[in-house]
């Protein structure tokens, strides 16, 4: 202890964080990414690294609310937050409006950028349920995807947006239920 | 990345003695963006990380009558780029706030961490010069104020001393007939490190003479530079296309820039001197409408 401060050990810490729903308390190295906890801690192996940089986006999962890059957060510096991760998206059999629509359009073709692509696009529709072409564009800018040429992917968030806006239009109750 | 320790203080205080005790072991990490990946590839291997993350009251802006913008060192890019605040009154610091890195980037990277990564190529400490902001860094013997142009001393140096923590950044009230712009150009993708960025601030007095001017190159070299020759021209002298062209073209004399892969010296100069002129001639509409 120092004065009042508390020194973490360069060994084994223990991280409380929820994943996906799930609650637990796992131990972690000081110098693990949140990326290598997800996938070597939680198995979820939609999250992916590849530039390392916070760049390109394979990497991003939902932390706090907020997409972030996961290859560039400390994961020992996770303590207490809440992370989503593309596998926490579907409910059972029943696929989230935005991974429907970028199947029903065809935003993915090799599918490595995919879940990146998605969970950022979940965000953006979370903050901003009507996105106009140029703010989709604007947001989605850090995820890059090597073989769609983005169109599909730009025509599955709008279509994801009109799904999400007919749901809540039909179920006004409901939502108003799910804010309580 | 190699192991290390990390310390978090509850109080400022506690940050800056841990960080004066462990000299060189110890650095500061705010949101990480930079630093993360500096120890990830081994550039950088701190001993001890003192995590300011949990330092929430250092998350704000907010809008003071007479000291003008305050900014929290701990509010994150996207904040600044989303507060209503800074598009009303300030849109040239929005501007520069929303074309960092990417969303991701902004939702964790924070101002302070950037101003002490003191990375020339990085849009806030152009903005924040031109815009004769004040960074506010506490130490163990309190605290002090550094002009925002002089804080970066070289690449990744700044007058920061060890045991001090920037707390807070104050941009003076913005004055009726006064106009800031920032452009920046980048070689590539957009959101690549830059070519050059410009920012210029503009005061025209009741007559339409030239009040003030401020224009800063940053990007270009090793620190921000200042155009003390183009604001000479420009100050005391109502404005004209032709003046504006004067002080663009002698706006990069003082600069020495770098030759990387972002462009030669003589690019580098001559893409500022184009963007000096966009940035001067946008100011000053908005300042005679």
């Amino acid at each position: 202890m120092e004065g009042g401060l508390i020194v973490k050990t360069s060994g084994l810490q223990e991280v409380k964080i929820t994943v996906n729903g799930v609650k637990r308390l796992v131990p972690v190295k000081s110098n693990w990414t949140l990326l290598r906890l997800l996938r070597q801690g939680f198995g979820c192996n939609s999250v992916k690294e590849v530039c390392g940089i916070g760049e390109c986006g394979t990497c991003t999962v939902i932390k706090d609310g907020k997409p972030v890059s996961s290859c560039i957060e400390l994961a020992i510096r996770t303590n207490g937050s809440i992370i989503i991760t593309a596998e926490g998206l579907a409910v059972g059999d029943r696929l989230h409006p935005v991974q429907q629509s970028f199947v029903e359009e065809g935003g993915f073709q090799c599918g490595f950028c995919t879940p990146g692509m998605i969970v950022m696009a979940k965000t953006l529709l979370d903050e901003n349920p009507t996105p106009t072409l140029d703010e989709i564009k604007e947001y989605m800018a850090g995820n890059l995807c090597r073989c769609t040429g983005y169109w599909q992917i730009v025509s599955a968030i709008q279509k994801a947006s009109e799904r999400i806006a007919k749901t809540t239009a039909s179920q006004p109750q409901r939502r108003n239920n799910r804010r309580l | 990345m190699k192991p290390f320790t990390l310390v978090t203080p509850k109080t400022i205080t506690e940050a800056s003695s841990f960080l004066k005790k462990h000299g060189d072991d110890g650095r500061a990490i705010a949101g990480g963006t930079a630093l993360v990946i500096m120890m990830n590839e081994r550039v950088f291997n701190p001993e001890y990380l003192v995590d300011l993350r949990g330092l929430k009251p250092l998350r704000y802006v907010r809008l003071d009558k007479t000291r003008g913008l305050r900014i929290g060192s701990l509010t994150t890019h996207r904040m600044i780029e989303q507060s209503p605040i800074v598009a009303k009154r300030y849109p040239a610091l929005k501007e520069a706030f929303e074309t960092i890195g990417n969303v991701r980037i902004r939702n964790v990277g924070t101002i302070g961490g950037n101003l002490a990564y003191a990375e020339p190529q990085c849009n806030p400490p152009t903005v924040l010069s031109a815009l004769d902001a004040e960074i506010i860094v506490s130490g163990l013997k309190g605290s002090r104020r550094i002009q925002a142009e002089k804080f970066i001393t070289g690449i990744y140096e700044t007058q920061l001393k060890p045991s001090e923590v920037i707390t807070e950044i104050i941009v003076p009230p913005m004055p009726p007939k006064g106009s800031c712009k920032f452009l920046k150009f980048t070689s590539r993708s957009e959101e690549d490190k830059p070519t050059a960025t410009v920012a210029c601030f503009l005061q025209l007095d009741a007559k339409g003479v030239c009040k003030t001017a401020r224009l800063t190159i940053g990007a270009v070299g090793p620190v921000i530079y200042r155009c003390g020759k183009s604001e000479s021209i420009l100050q005391g002298k109502p404005l004209s296309d032709q003046l504006l062209a004067e002080a663009a073209d002698s706006c990069t004399d003082s600069v020495k820039a770098l030759d990387d892969i972002y462009g030669s010296p003589w690019f580098k100069l001559e893409v500022s001197r184009v963007l000096m002129l966009r940035a001067l001639k946008a100011a000053w509409k908005e300042v005679s409408s």
